[in-house]
C-alpha cells in the first residue's frame, strides 16, 4: 500500500500525571476515510489536536506526506493541507458566505482594500468545485444549520487540503442533509483527499468509512478495514473494560418506593412527541443518549428553566407556574451541565457559593447572620470532604472535583425530594467520582429520587437502577436492571433514525 | 506595603482581598491630604473640610445608587438627569419640604423603575436604556420650565443641605443614614446576597432560584431614588433650582464607584469603598482650587485616577 498522507507514530500525550494518549499508531491514506471511534474521554479530540498542532506530543510524532512534522500552530498544519471542521461552528453570522470562507485570507486590490469581485468569483469557483450550491453573497445568519456546515467545509478546503478531519459532522444535521454531506465526502475522497471521520453514529461509519480505528482510555484497541467489523465488534472494542468497584453496590431486588417525580406529556421542542415518565423514591434513573439527543433540554424543562407545555408532579401534586425558584420550593434541585456557565459564582467565596440557594437558612427568611454562611460551609466541608483551607477563599481556587462537591452539597441544603444531575462528574478525577457515586447512592437509599444524565456510559451502567436512552428528543428505549449495558445503550443511541428534528446541540 | 505586595497575587479570602483594597484607598486619601496640607495649611481648616464634606454629600448618594446598579452588571447614565428633573418638578409643584421629598423619592423610583424594566424585561442594554431616559427627562424638564426654572426653596430646605444638627452638617447625617441602610442591605440581607451573586453570574443566580428580573429592576429603582435625593440636597446646597443641576454627576459617580472597588463586570462593590472614593474625588477637586492650579487640571487628575484604579483592579483579577 502507498505511503499514508497523515500518520501518528507512537504518539503519546500527558497532562501532568495523566496519560491521555499512549503510543497511538494511526494512518490516513489518500482516498481513504478513517472512522475514529471511542467513548467520550477516550482521547479522540486530543488525538485530533495533536494531529493539527493545537497540542504538542509528549513523545512520538506526527507524519505528513512522509515527513516528520512538529506543527508550530494549527495555522501551520492548515497551511500544509490539514483541514478541520469542528463540531462547534466558527462562522460569523453577520458576514456573507464569501466573507466567511475567505476570512483572514481575503483577496486585496492594489490599494489594500478587499477585492469584492475577486472574493465572490473565487468563492463561486470553490463552491462549484466542491459541488456545494450556495449563493456567495448571502448572509450566513440566513442559512440553515446544514448550509452553515457547508460553509465550514468550504472554508476548510479553500486552500488545497490533503486531509479533511470532520468532528461529529452530522450531530446537527437532518437525514437529507446528512445524505448531501456524504455525497460531498465521497466526491472529495474520489479526488484523493484523506478523510478522518469522528462520529458516535455507527450506521454512518459503516456507510461512509473505509477503515476504523477504535480508541479506548488513550490506547488503540482495534484497527482495520471496515469490512472486518460489525456493530457489535466496534462497540465491544469501545467499551470493553472492567467496572471494578468504582461504583457502590446497587440494591438487589429491593422494591423502589412511591413515585416521587412524575412527568406528563412534556413537550420539550416543536415536532418532538411528548414525554411522560416517573421516578420513584430511592431510585436512580439514568438518561443516556448522544450529545444533542435532548437530555439536557428535558432536564431543564422539568426544572422549569425553559418554557414548555406539559405537567410536572411531585408526590402526585402538579406544580403550577414553572420556574427554577418554584421547583426549588417544591423540592426539585438541579445540578447543571456546565459548572462554570451556570453553576458557580467564580468571584465569590466557597461559603457564599454553598449558601447561594439558601443564604438566610434557618435563621431568618430575609436576613443573613454574620458568619453564618461560613459556619455552615465549614460543617459542609468536613461532611463532604471538600479540600480547602478556608471557606472564605474564592471558589475558583478549588479543583474541579471539590467545586462539584460544593455544588452537590448546595443542592442538599434545600432538602430535595428530587435531584436532577446533568453530568455529575464532568471534569472530576476518578477519586472524587467514586465519592460522588457513593454519595448519590446514599441519598437514594434515604428516599430521594435521582435523575442522572451522563455521556459516560460506564457511569450510567454502574450507577443507575433504570435507564432511558434518548434519541432525537424522544425516550427511545427503557432498560431495566439486568438489561443495562453499554452495548445495549449504544445500539439504541447510535441507531440511525427514521426522523430528525434538529434538537439543539448542547445536549 | 507597596502596591505590588498588596495586589501582586490573587491570594487570601475574598473578604481579606476587599479589606486590602479598602485600606489602600484610605491610605491614598491620607497621602493626598498630607501632601496638600504640607503645601497649603489652609486645606485642613475646619471651613475647608466642611466644604469638602458638603460637596461630597450629594455625590455620595448618587455613588451608592450607581454602585448598586453596577453590582448587577448595569450602568446608570441618567442619574444627573434624574437629579435635575426631580429637583425642578418636585420643587416647582410644591413648597412644603416634606411633600417635596415625598414627590422626589416617588419620581426617582418611577424613573429608575422604567430604566430597570427596559433592561430586565425588554433586554435593552443599560447604557442605551439610561442614555435614552437621560435625554427624554431633559426634554420633559425643559418643556416644563420653558427653559427658566422657578419655584422658591423653603428655609427648611436650605437647612437640610447646609445646616448643622448636633454640630454635624445635616446633609452628611442624611448620607450617613442612607449609607448604613445600604450597607446593611448589601451585606446582611438575603436580598443583598442575591444582588451580588446575580452580578457574579446571572445564569447561575437564575438556576439557584433568584428572582433575577426583579433584582435588576430594584437596583435601578434604588439608583433613581438616591439620585432624586441627591438632586434635592444639591439644590439646597447651591440655593437655586437649575435645569442642569447635577451636570457631570453621571460620570463622576461611575468614576467614584469604580475607584471604590465596584467592578463593571458585576458582583462587586461596597458602601465604605465607594464613599471613600467619593471623598478622594471631591478632595482632589478641592485641592486643585486650594493650590491655585488651573481648573482644567481637575479633569486630567480625575482621568488619571480612573486609569490608576483600573490598573490596580485589573492586576488583581487577572489569573
Amino acid at each position: 500500500m502507498s505511503e499514508p498522507v497523515l500518520a501518528a507514530r507512537a504518539l503519546s500525550k500527558s497532562f501532568g500525571p495523566n496519560d491521555v494518549l499512549k503510543g497511538i499508531e494511526f494512518e490516513v491514506h489518500a482516498g481513504a476515510s478513517v472512522a475514529l471511534c471511542g467513548e467520550n474521554g477516550a482521547g479522540k479530540s486530543t488525538l485530533i489536536k495533536l494531529l493539527t498542532g493545537l497540542y504538542h506530543p509528549t513523545s512520538g510524532h506526527v507524519e505528513f506526506n512522509g515527513n516528520q512534522e512538529d506543527w508550530s500552530s494549527p495555522r501551520a498544519s492548515l497551511d500544509a493541507g490539514i483541514a478541520v471542521v469542528h463540531q462547534e461552528f466558527s462562522t460569523i453570522g453577520a458576514l456573507s458566505v464569501a466573507e466567511n470562507i475567505f476570512l483572514d485570507a481575503e483577496p486585496l486590490t492594489r490599494f489594500g482594500l478587499i477585492d469584492r469581485k475577486a472574493l465572490v468569483s473565487r468563492t463561486e469557483a470553490l463552491l462549484d468545485k466542491l459541488g456545494i450550491h450556495l449563493p456567495a453573497r448571502s448572509l450566513v445568519d440566513e442559512l440553515s444549520v446544514a448550509d452553515k456546515q457547508m460553509v465550514e467545509i468550504a472554508k476548510a478546503l479553500r486552500s488545497d487540503a490533503r486531509v479533511l478531519i470532520l468532528d461529529e459532522p452530522t450531530a446537527v444535521l437532518s437525514q437529507n442533509e446528512t445524505r448531501h454531506l456524504f455525497k460531498i465526502i465521497n466526491e472529495l475522497r474520489a479526488r484523493g483527499l484523506g478523510i478522518v471521520y469522528v462520529s458516535h453514529r455507527l450506521d454512518e461509519i459503516f456507510e461512509i468509512c473505509t477503515d476504523i480505528t477504535v480508541i479506548k482510555d488513550g490506547v488503540v484497541t482495534s484497527q482495520g478495514p471496515v469490512a472486518d467489523y460489525s456493530h457489535d465488534t466496534v462497540i465491544a472494542a469501545m467499551v470493553g473494560r472492567e467496572l471494578g468497584n468504582l461504583f457502590p453496590e446497587k440494591p438487589h431486588g429491593a422494591e423502589a418506593g412511591i413515585p416521587m417525580l412524575a412527568v406528563r406529556d412534556l413537550v420539550v421542542a416543536d415536532g418532538v412527541p411528548p414525554v411522560s415518565f416517573e421516578v420513584k423514591a430511592g431510585e436512580i434513573l439514568g438518561l443516556a443518549g448522544l450529545v444533542g439527543s435532548g437530555r439536557t433540554e428535558l432536564a431543564l424543562a422539568i426544572y422549569g428553566a425553559e418554557a414548555v407545555s406539559g405537567t410536572v408532579l411531585i408526590e402526585g401534586e402538579p406544580l403550577d407556574y414553572r420556574s427554577p425558584s418554584n421547583s426549588i420550593d417544591a423540592g426539585i434541585l438541579m445540578l447543571t451541565e456546565s459548572r462554570k456557565d451556570d453553576g458557580l459564582f467564580l468571584n465569590s467565596s466557597v461559603a457564599r457559593n454553598f449558601a447561594a440557594t439558601t443564604p438566610g437558612h434557618g435563621v431568618h427568611p430575609a436576613r443573613v447572620a454574620i458568619g453564618h454562611e461560613e459556619a455552615r460551609a465549614r460543617v459542609m466541608k468536613d461532611r463532604f470532604g471538600v479540600v480547602v483551607d478556608n471557606v472564605g477563599l474564592p471558589i475558583s481556587a478549588l479543583s474541579g472535583g471539590n467545586q462539584q462537591k460544593v455544588l452537590i452539597a448546595r443542592l442538599l441544603e434545600n432538602r430535595p425530594k428530587v435531584l436532577i444531575l446533568d453530568e455529575p462528574t464532568r471534569g472530576v478525577d476518578v477519586g472524587a467520582k467514586s465519592e460522588i457515586y457513593k454519595m448519590l447512592r446514599h441519598l437514594a437509599d434515604e428516599g430521594m429520587a435521582i435523575l442522572a444524565i451522563s455521556s459516560e456510559l460506564i457511569e450510567i451502567v454502574g450507577l443507575c437502577d433504570r435507564v432511558f436512552v434518548m434519541r432525537d428528543g424522544e425516550l427511545a428505549a427503557e432498560l431495566m436492571s439486568q438489561e443495562i449495558s453499554e452495548e445495549a445503550i449504544m445500539s439504541v443511541a447510535a441507531a440511525e433514525t427514521s426522523s430528525h428534528h434538529g434538537v439543539a446541540s448542547n445536549g | 506595603m507597596s502596591m505590588i505586595a498588596l495586589f501582586g497575587k490573587n491570594s487570601g479570602t475574598v473578604r481579606a482581598q476587599q479589606n486590602r483594597e479598602l485600606l489602600l484607598l484610605a491610605g491614598f486619601l491620607v497621602v493626598i491630604w498630607a501632601i496638600t496640607t504640607a503645601l497649603s495649611p489652609r486645606f485642613l481648616s475646619p471651613a475647608n473640610l466642611s466644604d469638602i464634606l458638603l460637596q461630597a454629600a450629594p455625590l455620595g448618594f448618587v455613588v451608592i445608587g450607581q454602585m448598586i446598579v453596577i453590582i448587577v452588571r448595569g450602568l446608570d447614565l441618567s442619574v444627573a438627569s434624574i437629579m435635575a428633573t426631580v429637583a425642578v418638578l418636585s420643587i416647582g409643584l410644591n413648597d412644603n419640604t416634606v411633600v417635596i421629598f415625598a414627590v422626589g423619592i416617588l419620581l426617582g423610583a418611577l424613573i429608575g423603575g422604567i430604566n430597570g424594566y427596559l433592561v430586565a424585561y425588554r433586554g435593552v442594554t443599560p447604557f442605551l436604556a439610561t442614555l435614552a431616559t437621560m435625554i427624554v427627562l431633559q426634554g420633559i424638564r425643559f418643556a416644563y420650565t420653558g427653559g427658566a426654572p422657578g419655584g422658591t426653596l423653603p428655609d427648611t430646605f436650605r437647612w437640610l443641605a447646609t445646616g448643622d444638627l448636633f454640630g454635624l452638617p445635616v446633609a452628611l447625617i442624611l448620607l450617613g443614614l442612607v449609607a448604613i441602610a445600604a450597607h446593611w442591605l448589601l451585606e446582611h440581607t438575603v436580598y443583598g446576597r442575591r444582588l451580588k451573586l446575580y452580578g457574579d453570574n446571572p445564569d447561575a443566580a437564575y438556576m439557584t432560584g433568584a428572582p433575577t428580573r426583579l433584582l435588576v429592576v430594584s437596583a435601578f429603582m434604588m439608583s433613581g431614588v438616591l439620585a432624586g435625593l441627591a438632586g434635592l440636597v444639591l439644590v439646597g446646597y447651591v440655593g437655586i433650582v437649575d435645569n442642569w443641576t447635577g451636570r457631570g454627576y453621571e460620570l463622576d459617580s461611575i468614576a467614584a464607584a469604580v475607584i471604590g472597588g465596584a467592578a463593571l463586570s458585576g458582583g462587586k462593590g461596597s458602601v465604605p469603598g465607594v464613599l471613600l472614593a467619593t471623598l478622594v474625588l471631591v478632595s482632589l477637586f478641592n485641592i486643585v482650587v486650594i493650590l491655585g492650579l488651573s481648573i482644567e487640571l481637575q479633569l486630567v487628575i480625575k482621568g488619571s485616577l480612573i486609569l490608576l484604579a483600573a490598573a490596580v483592579y485589573m492586576r488583581r483579577s487577572r489569573r
